[in-house]
């Protein structure tokens, strides 16, 4: 591992500090105040894949085609956009939109596995990255601007999917999701019947872990994860049990700073409507209400993380990525047949509203506002 | 024409099934749901039973004797490396390629236990393997290759052993033949011994019905230890079809031929990408074509000796039934009616010359939809854009 290299890199501020990054990450984009622009992986009906943008308030589109199909984005202070590839990726893409793309290739035996956030300082980009013959989840470790590769951190769990920075700024959070795969055999799910999800903690300075948390269910993958301004993680969680005998307890896990990983209250009937399979997520820092997007099970759900418990889902064909725009109150979804829904966060049910449509982009799995 | 064939069949019945799709309401309704999966599938048992005994069982009976018949001549090539052996030992492994194809839509069950099915048809090979098999000393046998992994056996490795674009057929026999060729033969010879009993152990399973798991899949509707239901079972099996579907469609052509078409506006739109002839099926052969014909006709056995397209006939509660059957036979029957191409598949689109593979596109996407948009939902299984392939 290369921590000497990081922790000189992080140290000096060699590349000094990228302003505005933070704006830009997942973790404060809950709370963006007048975001106007949404970034979302997107594939066209013939499957072709592209990073798209959209000006939220004009509709307006532009689309950069790109060689492989993206999961996760990351933009940069400089107006770039870091497509991870989905995994097992084995390049991500850099997008310039006035000057093409830069590929950033996964290191020899690794692939990229779809998310990946900055440092506080901004100048260190981490990776979420399967080491497949090692069977070992990692953090890659890359200067932010040159993409060079520094090193690497265990993530202590295999499939390690999502990773964000915590508000410290120190510590990294890394959803492992706990599915074994190796690309020769695709996207084949090889340990099931052993498979142990984690939510991890480590210190980004050191690679060190801080904690570990798991749920009672090892079947619940972690997988994607939200980290609030206040230092709480929101948790959207995959089902790899047998949903033709038994729903999971819930799909949905929320930690307050310093407290266990929970689950949040849901009925049987309630949670069967999410096909086992829960997606993106966002979170209304002023009503408690996180947002989670189920595209296999055409709902997008609505949860209390002040009452710990499922409020209300809204039908919706496929939706796909999701985020908070703070200035308006509304979650704002994505779907996979081309549709941009607003919802208003609201603790009783609403109405969606069909904000734009674009029959020829079909939203993949994430959006980013910045 | 292919296209306006794919909307003539799809338009019909996808305003029929309109009301089928999920509704975007207005405003939430809190409706408490089963657990349980509501839609009903009347005569299950028997559907699933003409399945395993109608199409199943067949096809992994005829891969079987294929695999049998190609260690055979494996064997008799070896032993006398003469060029009319060689091009039936080629013939051979063309025909247990084929018929593994045609089972390209039962990829459940014991076709991946263990990812079996990686040791039957592992691409691309890897070359250092084969080659560190082939340049090494110690005896080429049966253990050896297996020992070698997925990327030194099966069908992909033994094509790479056969076929080779760069060189001419005569200097290709020549490197099974002599002192150094014998090593070469060798490792043929214990590629298709491994594959045969790989392929045996698929079979036998659902022949003779070791672990018990083409019971298991016969009575699903009654719930047993694999399958909880009828419509888990049902579900699996249209899954598959649709899988299939999308590789012969998009994975195995298309993206060859860098060419999609947006089903979605009619057909208006076409998008072109990069042809590459390297990403197709089987390229180092020539059998590209006929393999994305054996999945579609192994598809075809499947719906119609496999009785579905009559299950669904006979069960035409909402007059839709029928009509779906009716055009999923149609669907399939003009793919097998598209010409064969005289020209090699790789040739024609390396040189740009490709129009002739256009209906394969085509008309796969077709059936791709067809089965998205109409099977799938006649038959209660939902199937989406992140059905398959979540993350």
């Amino acid at each position: 591992m290369n921590r000497r290299a990081f922790l000189l890199l992080t140290t000096a501020g060699t590349f000094g500090a990228a302003l505005g990054v933070n704006k830009l990450m997942k973790l404060t984009s809950a709370a963006t105040p007048c975001a106007t622009i949404l970034y979302s992986a997107s594939d066209n009906p013939a499957g072709g894949h592209f990073l798209t943008r959209l000006d939220i308030a004009s509709g307006t589109t532009d689309s950069q085609a790109v060689p492989f199909r993206g999961h996760g984005m990351l933009p940069l202070h400089d107006g770039r956009v870091i497509l991870f590839g989905r995994r097992p990726g084995f390049e991500c893409a850099v997008v310039n939109w006035s000057n093409g793309m830069q590929r950033i290739p996964a290191t020899a035996g690794h692939h990229f596995d779809g998310h990946g956030c900055l440092s506080a300082q901004g100048d260190v980009l981490f990776t979420t990255e399967n080491h497949f013959d090692a069977k070992r989840g990692v953090l890659g470790i890359r200067d932010s601007q040159t993409f060079q590769h520094l090193g690497e951190y265990d993530t202590f769990g295999l499939d390690p999917h999502e990773v964000q920075l915590m508000p410290d700024g120190k510590t990294l959070v890394v959803a492992n999701g706990g599915i074994e795969t190796h690309p020769d055999f695709g996207r084949r799910k090889l340990n099931l019947d052993t498979m142990q999800p984690s939510l991890v903690y480590i210190d980004a300075a050191s690679g060190k872990k801080i904690d570990e948390y798991r749920l009672p269910d090892r079947y619940l993958s972690i997988r994607h994860l939200i980290a609030t301004a206040d230092g709480n993680v929101g948790v959207a969680l995959q089902y790899e049990g047998d949903l033709y005998r038994q729903q999971p307890a819930s799909l949905v896990a929320w930690q307050e700073r310093g407290g266990d990983l929970q689950l949040l209250d849901i009925s049987t009937a309630d949670v069967a409507r999410f096909s086992g399979y829960m997606a993106d997520l966002a979170y209304d820092p002023q009503q408690h209400i996180l947002a989670v997007s189920s595209p296999r099970g055409n709902h997008t759900s609505f949860w209390s993380t002040r009452e710990h418990r499922f409020l209300h889902a809204h039908p919706l064909p496929e939706p796909s990525g999701i985020a908070f725009l703070a200035d308006k109150q509304q979650f704002l979804v994505s779907d996979a047949t081309g549709g941009i829904h607003t919802f208003p966060s609201t603790l009783q049910p609403a109405s969606a509203s069909l904000l734009h449509h674009y029959p020829d982009t079909l939203w993949d799995n994430h959006v980013v506002l910045s | 024409m292919f296209k306006q064939i794919g909307c003539c069949l799809l338009l019909l019945p996808s305003l029929l099934l309109a009301n089928e799709a999920p509704p975007v309401e207005t405003e939430v309704k809190e409706v408490a749901t089963t657990v349980a999966p509501a839609t009903p599938i009347p005569n299950a048992d028997k559907l699933l039973a003409q399945v395993v005994d109608g199409a199943i069982i067949p096809l992994y009976r005829e891969l079987d004797v294929t695999a049998n018949t190609l260690t055979q001549r494996s064997k008799t090539f070896c032993s006398e490396p003469t060029a009319e052996h060689f091009k039936v030992l080629r013939e051979g492994w063309g025909e247990t390629l084929l018929a593994w194809h045609r089972t390209d839509a039962l990829m459940f069950g014991p076709a991946i236990e263990d990812q079996i099915d990686f040791k039957v048809n592992f691409n691309p090979p890897k070359k250092a393997v084969i080659n560190g098999l082939l340049n090494a000393t110690s005896p080429l046998t049966v253990e050896a290759v297996e020992k070698a992994g997925v990327g030194g056996q099966g069908l992909g490795t033994f094509e790479f052993l056969l076929f080779d674009r760069d060189k001419s057929d005569a200097d290709q026999l020549a490197a099974f033949q002599g002192d150094t060729g014998k090593r070469r033969c060798a490792y043929v010879q214990a590629a298709s011994e491994l594959l045969q009993t790989t392929l045996h152990t698929i079979a036998e399973a659902w022949i003779n019905d070791k672990n018990g798991y083409a019971t298991a899949f016969r009575t699903a509707d009654k719930g047993n230890a694999t399958f909880a239901s009828s419509r888990q079972a049902v579900d699996l099996l249209v899954g598959k079809l649709f899988q299939s579907a999308e590789k012969f469609s998009k994975n195995r052509i298309g993206n060859p031929l860098g060419k999609g078409i947006d089903l979605n506006t009619e057909g208006k739109q076409e998008v072109l990408n990069t042809s590459n002839a390297y990403q197709l099926e089987a390229w180092r052969s020539g059998y590209s074509v006929q393999v994305v014909r054996a999945n579609v006709a192994g598809m075809q056995r499947i719906v119609k000796d496999g009785g579905i397209l009559q299950w669904l006939r006979d069960h035409n509660r909402r007059e839709i039934e029928k009509f779906v059957a009716d055009a999923m036979e149609m669907r399939l029957d003009n793919y097998l009616k598209l010409p064969v191409p005289a020209s090699d598949p790789f040739e024609l689109i390396r040189t740009g010359n490709s129009k002739a593979l256009d209906g394969y596109y085509y008309l796969g996407n077709d059936i791709q939809m067809g089965i998205k948009r109409q099977l799938a939902k006649v038959m209660g299984v939902q199937l989406g854009f992140n059905d398959n392939d979540g993350d």
